[in-house]
C-alpha cells in the first residue's frame, strides 16, 4: 500500500475516533429523545456516504457508456470505479436502514413500517443489490454495458427517496437539514455531526480507493487472458512525440 | 448514559463498525486475488 494511503487512513481513524468522542460524550443528549439520538450522528453519514457513492456510480456509468468502444483504457477506469463506488454505497445504505431500524424500535416501539421513506430505500438498496448480482454473475461482453444502464435506471430511485418525506406523509420524521423554517438542530449539536460526516466519508473514499486498485488490476488481468487466447498482443503506450 | 434507548445507540453503533469490517476483509480477498491475478499475466 502506498504511503498517502498509510497517511490518509491514520488521519481517517482520528477524525473517526474524535467524532465517536464528540458524539458520545460531548455534545448534549437531545431533550426530547434522551441518548438514543446519538444515533443520528452515525445514521446520518450512512445516507451522505450513500447519496455520494451513487452519485459517482451514476457519473462512472455514463463515462463507460459514452466511451465504452473508443478509449477502452478510460472505460476499464470508469467500470472499475463504478462497481466499486456502488459497493460502497449499498454498505452505507445497509447500515442507514440497520441504525434508522435500531432508532425506530427505540423511539417508534417498532422495528420497521412500511411508509415512502423507508420503502423507496429499501427498494434502492435491493436495486443495487441486484446491480452487483448481475455484475458477478451474467457473463458476456454486453454485461458491463447492461449493468451501467441498470445503474442509471436504479439511480431515479436516489431523488425519490430523499424527496419522499416532503412529498408524503410518513413515519419517518420530516427533514432535519433544509426542511420545512425551524427544522435542523441545536448549533451544539453541530460538531458530532461534522465530524462523523467527515471521517465516515473519508473511510469511504480510502476503502473505494483499495478496492478500485484490485477491480482494475482483475479486468486488466482478463482483458489480458482474453487477448492471449486470441493470440493479440496488448497494445504498449506510445512515447510522446516518438514514431 | 443511563436511559432506555442506551442498548439501541450501543447496537447501532457496533453494526456500523462490523458491517464496515466485514466489507474491508473483503476488500482485502479482492486485493490478494488481483495481487495473485497479476503475477499470472
Amino acid at each position: 500500500m502506498k504511503l498517502w494511503r498509510w497517511l490518509w487512513l491514520a488521519v481517517t481513524l482520528g477524525v473517526l475516533a474524535e467524532g465517536f468522542r464528540v458524539a458520545l460524550w460531548v455534545v448534549p443528549a437531545d431533550a426530547a429523545q434522551g441518548n438514543v439520538q446519538r444515533i443520528f450522528y452515525y445514521h446520518i453519514p450512512s445516507w451522505a456516504g450513500m447519496g455520494l457513492f451513487f452519485a459517482i456510480n451514476l457519473i462512472c456509468s455514463l463515462v463507460y457508456l459514452a466511451v465504452r468502444n473508443r478509449n477502452h483504457e478510460l472505460a476499464i477506469k470508469a467500470d472499475s470505479l463504478a462497481v466499486t463506488s456502488a459497493e460502497m454505497g449499498v454498505v452505507f445504505c445497509l447500515i442507514g436502514l440497520v441504525t434508522g431500524s435500531l432508532w425506530g424500535r427505540a423511539v417508534w416501539g417498532i422495528w420497521w413500517t412500511w411508509d415512502a421513506r423507508l420503502t423507496s430505500t429499501l427498494v434502492l438498496w435491493l436495486i443495487y443489490v441486484a446491480y452487483l448480482l448481475l455484475r458477478r454473475f451474467a457473463a458476456g461482453p454486453q454485461m458491463r454495458t447492461l449493468a451501467a444502464v441498470m445503474a442509471i435506471f436504479g439511480y431515479l430511485d436516489v431523488p425519490l427517496v430523499y424527496m419522499s418525506t416532503r412529498w408524503w406523509r410518513t413515519q419517518h420524521p420530516a427533514p432535519v437539514f433544509g426542511g420545512a423554517p425551524g427544522s435542523g438542530i441545536d448549533p451544539s449539536m453541530m460538531p458530532a455531526v461534522w465530524w462523523n460526516l467527515a471521517g465516515w466519508l473519508m473511510w469511504g473514499i480510502f476503502v473505494v480507493s483499495l478496492r478500485y486498485v484490485s477491480e482494475y488490476r482483475t479486468q486488466k488481468a482478463e482483458q489480458a487472458a482474453a487477448l492471449r487466447a486470441l493470440d493479440v498482443v496488448p497494445e504498449q503506450p506510445q512515447m510522446a512525440g516518438g514514431r | 448514559m443511563s436511559d432506555i434507548g442506551q442498548r439501541h445507540l450501543i447496537l447501532a453503533y457496533a453494526a456500523t463498525f462490523v458491517i464496515h469490517l466485514v466489507y474491508l476483509s473483503f476488500v482485502a480477498v479482492k486485493w490478494r486475488a488481483a495481487k495473485r491475478a497479476e503475477k499470472h499475466i
